[in-house]
């Protein structure tokens, strides 16, 4: 799961340079993903995972870095553990 | 006062507390009175006066979104200073920079902003107000007097009575040279935006704003003062939740919000999330955008999820004329694949559109740059000596730097003539950006492209090295970046070159530069995707 996630991101958010992103690069805050990106993010993970993003996990907080990325998206395969 | 038609827009607080004082001014967890908000601005109004500062002066508010942010606003007018309002969310050197610029008697500030603050306080300021109550902290040798907002008493102050040109507030946006520059609004160019505003739409004291747009940007103007024209409430979106549509939504539904005033990009992810339609914003009956081109097939997307009858304006204007031309959107325009376009002037405003060499008035239909006349032009800038930007901005008189054409007196948009692009509607210098990139150590050259496509726009930054420098990472020049721009100004993508290319003028070859960060960034993921299923 991270390094899918990781390689999603470096293949459409790449920098520029030969440099790939980590797990705790900061996304937003250093503008990688932005408002007009977002939610291409979010369509390529639903389609890449098959699960639905639902509109109360769309909050910067998961998307601030690839491991929070990670952390969502494995707690949206796994809905039914924390119940 | 001579002109009987002006009104200032301090008074439509006095009228909106005296008409209706307890009908909502600000709704969110803590929901304020018109009455008690005019009683908070008096008592700011009071203690600006118990400190000595006169009318004319300036107070910076450097506090995060909110209640605190706006009485502070109003408070500031009430003893007839210009507000000039800092964004929260900039890094601080910039923040800095602002405020030698705009050299404030008084300051609103959050003392976690402030104790980040690099180097000492502007020496022109005599008095600091805190904002946000549950904070304790103080700063420590605070060279002037200092009070909390939160705790001001009640005190006799002088109501001030604006002439039209006193300058309301003073906005900063990107520079050229890497320091913002001040565009002074005046009482005479807010009456003019906001007393068309009224009209047009048909505002009324049972609206219901949201403010999405942060203070320092002139689209809140209307927030603020269009609906205390009339009397309608507010909800000003907290800072931490403006870029978190489920919580803007929620607001939406809440409180019943009939009006919204934002950039694109904001309107585009509520689309996206299928929250503008009737189910989900209900009383929703005005949807007005501005800031930057809105693509039209997000446009038609937004349009074909709202309600039939919802109005849409297309709003227009940089800074210097706040809004200045309009466009109610019609189904016409929807059908069409091509931007909508920017409209027509508003009353008592004329639109030259000369041509940039001669600076003569071009045929009807060609493109020309558009240079507006009127009461909206703002009275100038604070502190500006250049003289390009001088010639350019005469009272009354603001040449915009931006293509138009008109077609039977509405306006079409085709873009800059100059580096000015916007980035998620804020206006962004790329000097300023190239300025920021030079400073670290390791870079000799800087040039920043701007391209636009499919997927939005991107910013891409060419990068030449000192010798003997080892080239500095993307995320170094990020980090570096971050501490000297705000978000929305970082690069999307950055290239490291031995030597940026030079044109036959001997000047970056920006042509060619542009060609290559198009060649190479200009791709929606969805086409790369697709490549790639091909190869496999």
């Amino acid at each position: 799961m991270e390094k899918k996630i990781l390689s999603l991101l470096n293949e459409n958010y790449a920098l520029g340079l030969e440099e790939q992103l980590s797990l705790d690069t900061p996304l937003l805050e250093l503008n990688i993903l932005d408002s007009s990106t977002f939610f291409d993010l979010i369509e390529i993970i639903q389609a890449e995972f098959g699960v639905t993003v639902p509109l109360t996990e769309i909050k910067p907080d998961n998307f601030a870095s690839a491991r929070a990325i990670v952390r969502m998206t494995n707690d949206l395969l796994a809905p039914s553990a924390a119940a | 006062m001579s002109d009987l038609s002006y009104f200032a827009v301090i008074d439509g607080l006095r009228e909106s507390a005296s008409r209706f004082p307890d009908a909502p001014a600000l709704l969110g967890p803590d929901t304020v009175s018109y009455g008690s908000l005019h009683r908070q601005a008096c008592r700011i109004a009071a203690r600006i006066q118990q400190a000595g500062v006169k009318p004319g002066a300036r107070m910076a508010i450097w506090t995060l979104k909110g209640n605190d942010f706006i009485a502070a606003i109003w408070g500031a007018l009430e003893a007839g200073l210009a507000y000039v309002p800092l964004d929260p969310c900039q890094p601080s050197a910039r923040a800095a920079q602002i405020l030698r610029e705009a050299d404030p008697e008084v300051m609103v500030a959050h003392p976690d902003l402030l104790s980040h603050l690099p180097g000492a306080l502007p020496d022109s300021l005599r008095l600091v107000l805190f904002a946000d109550g549950e904070t304790t902290q103080t700063t420590p040798g605070l060279p002037v007097s200092s009070d909390r907002l939160g705790s001001l008493p009640d005190a006799p102050h002088e109501p001030f009575s604006p002439l039209p040109d006193t300058v309301a507030t003073v906005l900063f946006t990107s520079g050229s040279t890497g320091v913002p520059k001040g565009v002074q609004l005046s009482y005479r160019n807010l009456h003019a935006f906001v007393g068309w505003a009224v009209g047009e739409f048909d505002l009324k004291a049972d609206d219901v704003i949201a403010n999405h747009a942060s203070f320092h940007f002139d689209l809140s103007t209307f927030d603020l003062f269009a609906a205390a024209r009339v009397g309608a409430a507010v909800w000003p979106i907290p800072t931490p939740q403006q870029s978190n549509i489920a919580a803007i939504s929620e607001g939406i539904g809440r409180y019943g919000v009939t009006t919204i005033y934002a950039v694109p990009s904001i309107l585009t992810m509520l689309t996206r999330a299928k929250l503008l339609g009737p189910d989900v914003a209900p009383s929703l009956r005005r949807v007005l955008f501005a800031g930057e081109v809105f693509p039209i097939f997000d446009l038609q997307a937004m349009a074909a999820q709202l309600r039939e009858s919802c109005a849409l304006y297309n709003l227009y204007g940089p800074t210097e004329t706040n809004v200045c031309t309009a466009h109610r959107v019609t189904d016409a325009d929807l059908a069409r694949d091509q931007s909508v376009p920017i409209g027509r002037p508003l009353p008592g405003q004329t639109a030259h559109i000369l041509d940039p060499e001669t600076r003569l008035p071009v045929a009807e239909g060609a493109k020309g740059e558009l240079v507006i006349e009127g009461s909206l032009v703002t009275p100038g800038y604070l502190n500006v000596a250049d003289e390009t930007i001088r010639t350019s901005h005469r009272t009354g008189r603001h040449a915009t730097g931006d293509i138009v054409s008109s077609r039977d007196g509405v306006l079409h948009y085709h873009g800059r003539i100059d580096r000015i692009v916007k980035m998620q509607g804020n206006r962004v210098e790329l000097g300023e950006i190239e300025a920021a990139i030079v400073r670290h150590p390791a870079v000799r050259q800087a040039a920043t492209i701007h391209i636009s496509g499919p997927r939005g726009s991107d910013l891409v930054a060419f990068v030449s090295c000192e010798a003997g420098r080892s080239p500095p990472s993307a995320i170094e020049l990020l980090n570096h970046l971050r501490s000297l721009l705000p978000r929305y100004m970082l690069p999307r993508h950055f290239k490291i070159m031995s030597t940026l290319p030079l044109n036959p003028n001997g000047k970056i070859d920006m042509r060619q530069l542009t060609r290559i960060a198009e060649d190479q960034f200009l791709r929606a993921p969805e086409q790369r995707r697709l490549e790639e299923a091909e190869d496999a």
